[in-house]
């Protein structure tokens, strides 16, 4: 486990890069985290996106089915993909502050 | 020289043919005492002819057709001229296939064509990648040896410089633990000597896949147990 | 041709491997001999045995490699591969190896030996597609595997997101950290959607004791292509069948067959106990291969006959097409489609013609890859490596090379398969080869064609 710089904080992440301390997530959080997953400078569609995965990741504990986030924000996968190029589970869930998605994702 | 050679010939003989027997039984009994367990089976999987379609893959090789011809080829020759070289020798024991004046020319026309299938086996090794780098040096020796062993064979067929009736008097003698001195020819000894290496290369080496296949594409094509 | 993107992402997961094993002691180089010294406890020792005796170096596998046909070096070769653990074999185990050592190719195994197991074995895709060419019937698979059950039983290592996910599924009986709520929840999600797709109002039965059919899918299928679900279960509705899913036990994943017994054992466990719990006739599998061949082959050959069948949810639904349960409407796939057989499904469990049974009635336009059946080439994710997030420039660069080329030679618009593996390597491998070409279910298609 390794410290890395985010939002001025010192916040430690696993290996792929995902933060392990969710409650310490906030919007300059995001946006380094963006730097890192090429998605930054984070438009309203990103934004859009990661406010989702949160908000469900703060009911659930764990993130969304795709075609849920899909429909609520009414982008297609590819259109995400576009948004984050490491794609919803690995890209998206990582700006969000969520923990990486496990199984086959 | 021959003296040597004559006394190593037959003493190797016993060691090799012991270890060849029960070398082998060995082998064969250690595979079969171990459970099979998990059902490792492979589709297309025929649902009635398990024994032909064993027997099918084992002796036409349909597989290696569609991934290389020319080994396929290769390997099917090969095999067809071992067998009938190995066949005819039991001449020594007395059996005969067909008259004398036949076999000869038979036999040194299958060591011809083995002759090409080893060299065509060794430039495999040597020449294609894929082959080559993961053939240990043992595979090149018994490859190499397998060559000089096919062309004394040759050899002798070819100019019959052996009486049959001399030498299956000498094998005679040995298998009835009576040995006599064999014929005093240096390439018949080689060529019985590296025989009798081959006995033991049989149950330690590669050639074992010719037991072993039968296990093996068993566990493939055995009907599945849902 | 070996491009330096290859090299790059060869060499980065080859790294990352290296790192999860961590340091290896004399002490670990110990105990892993010791397992070796025992191969015959293994579940499946007499192949194991056979296999380490009979493979001749021909090369024969290496040509049939998706792998090696792509990277052509030494080290992803499958004879070379499984020679790793021949020569450790020979040298420690048997009378000639111990004599002959190298000149025969017997190799001592110590701790670089054991660093270049776990890079290797990690490596290959598990596909078996060498098993099918071996003139000898040597199944390189079993002996990968053999290889990692080693490491596994004597270390506890694996990789990274595999080992995430069986400890989640030991704890939470599935392999995504997914808890009840979430399951309820989703399933309550994929009825609305059925509704606003169809017009149905359909109910997903949850533990309903009695139910004749039993339906576990693989939870990516939750995450990753919840539309599988919902054409699983609009199917179900439209053939009126009597089926339910459980609230505990969802998840038919169990990557204990890439790599270790117990966990596998342990695992489908979890499987048959529900099934019995529920007392349904049938288990029927989602869309998932290994799971297939968990339940269908390795399940009852090791543990005795299961007191309920098992299924793939494609023999179901291609039963009903048989039968005339279900009404289908071609015109609503018109995209031409292809199908991808996964290697589990084909190879090892024999789903070949069920899927295509479905797809030609529900796709105006269905064409083959070449090869297909049971002679496919892996997508590239197999034997648990799509589960790793390091593998993914090593998978689409490398192992899934074939399948991009394969894919792009049909001119098919949609890529069907029947495996959430495959679908996550898919995805990735469109995604990053720009293929305009997009991944589904089968049932993802059979729910666009589904009529009442």
């Amino acid at each position: 486990m390794a410290k890395i710089l985010l939002g001025g904080m010192e916040i430690e992440v696993d290996e792929d890069g995902f933060i392990q301390e969710p409650e310490r997530w906030n919007k300059e959080v995001a946006e380094d985290l963006a730097k890192i997953e090429m998605a930054y400078p984070m438009s309203d569609d990103h934004w859009k996106v990661v406010n989702y995965l949160r908000n469900y990741y703060l009911e659930f504990e764990i993130a969304p089915p795709i075609r849920m986030l899909t429909k609520q924000t009414g982008f297609d996968l590819k259109y995400i993909y576009q948004l984050f190029p490491r794609g919803p589970a690995v890209g998206a869930c990582k700006v969000a502050g969520l923990p990486k998605p496990t199984g086959c994702v | 020289m021959i003296t040597v050679l004559s006394y190593l010939v037959i003493i190797f003989g016993y060691i090799a043919l012991f270890v060849f027997i029960f070398g082998l039984t060995y082998r064969i009994l250690g595979w079969a005492r171990l459970p099979t367990g998990f059902y490792w089976g492979l589709y297309p999987r025929p649902t009635k002819w398990t024994f032909s379609s064993v027997i099918w893959k084992i002796f036409a090789l349909p597989t290696l057709f569609t991934t290389d011809k020319q080994l396929w080829i290769a390997a099917i020759f090969f095999h067809i001229v071992l067998f009938m070289s190995v066949a005819l020798h039991f001449e020594l024991l007395g059996v005969h296939f067909g008259p004398e004046a036949t076999i000869d020319p038979i036999g040194a026309c299958a060591g011809i064509i083995a002759l090409i299938a080893v060299v065509y086996y060794i430039q495999r090794r040597l020449g294609i990648t894929r082959s080559k780098e993961i053939s240990a040096l043992a595979t090149h020796f018994w490859l190499w040896l397998l060559l000089v062993q096919v062309g004394i064979g040759t050899y002798l067929r070819a100019f019959d410089v052996v009486a049959p009736e001399v030498y299956s008097a000498f094998a005679i003698s040995v298998l009835t633990f009576k040995p006599t001195l064999p014929p005093p020819d240096l390439w018949f000894l080689f060529h019985a000597f590296i025989g009798e290496m081959y006995l033991f290369y049989i149950v330690f080496g590669k050639p074992v896949h010719s037991i072993g296949q039968f296990f093996s594409q068993y566990i493939l094509a055995k009907p599945e147990r849902r | 041709m070996v491009t330096e993107a290859k090299v790059k992402a060869v060499e980065g997961y080859e790294k990352t491997l290296e790192r999860w094993l961590g340091n290896v002691t004399k002490e670990d180089v110990k105990k892993v001999l010791e397992m070796v010294g025992k191969i015959d406890k293994l579940p499946y020792p007499r192949l194991v045995k056979l296999y380490l005796d009979l493979c001749s170096y021909c090369g024969a596998c290496a040509e049939e490699c998706h792998i090696y046909k792509t990277y052509p070096k030494k080290e992803f070769n499958p004879a070379y591969r499984t020679s790793l653990l021949r020569s450790v074999y020979l040298r420690h185990f048997t009378l000639i190896g111990k004599t002959f050592r190298g000149l025969i190719g017997a190799k001592e195994l110590d701790e670089k030996m054991l660093q270049e197991w776990f890079i290797r074995f990690y490596q290959c895709t598990m596909c078996r597609r060498c098993g099918v060419f071996c003139p000898f019937g040597v199944d390189n698979m079993a002996l990968v595997r053999t290889g990692r059950v080693f490491i596994s039983a004597a270390l506890g290592k694996t990789t990274l997101d595999m080992g995430r996910g069986v400890d989640s599924h030991l704890s939470l009986g599935n392999a995504s950290f997914m808890k009840e709520a979430v399951f309820k929840h989703t399933v309550k999600f994929w009825e609305e959607e059925i509704k606003e797709k169809k017009g149905w109002e359909v109910k997903v039965p949850i533990d309903k004791i009695g139910a004749e059919m039993y339906l576990i899918p693989p939870n990516t299928d939750f995450f990753h292509s919840l539309e599988t679900m919902e054409g699983i279960t609009a199917m179900f509705h439209a053939a009126k069948a009597d089926w339910t899913m459980s609230s505990k036990i969802f998840d038919v994943v169990n990557y204990g067959v890439f790599y270790d017994d117990d966990v596998w054992e342990k695992i489908i466990n979890m499987h048959i106990e529900e099934a019995k719990r529920l007392k349904c006739k049938i288990l029927v599998v989602g869309e998932c291969g290994h799971a297939l061949k968990s339940l269908m082959m390795l399940g009852p050959s090791l543990l005795g006959a299961f007191p309920f069948k098992v299924k793939s949810v494609l023999e179901v639904t291609a039963d009903y097409i048989k039968q005339g349960k279900i009404k289908l409407n071609k015109e609503a796939n018109p995209e031409p489609v292809t199908y991808h057989d996964p290697c589990n499904a084909a190879r090892m469990c024999g789903i070949i013609e069920e899927p295509r049974i479905i797809l030609k009635v529900v796709c105006k336009d269905f064409r083959e890859m070449v090869p297909n059946r049971d002679r496919n080439y892996c997508c590239g994710g197999g034997g648990g490596v799509v589960l790793e997030t390091a593998s993914h420039d090593y998978r689409v660069e490398v192992a899934g090379k074939m399948k991009v080329d394969q894919i792009k030679q049909t001119g098919a618009k949609i890529v069907a398969t029947i495996c959430a593996n495959c679908k996550v390597e898919l995805d990735h491998l469109i995604t990053y080869h720009k293929l305009d070409v997009r991944w589904a279910g089968v049932h993802d298609l059979v729910l666009n064609a589904l009529m009442l």
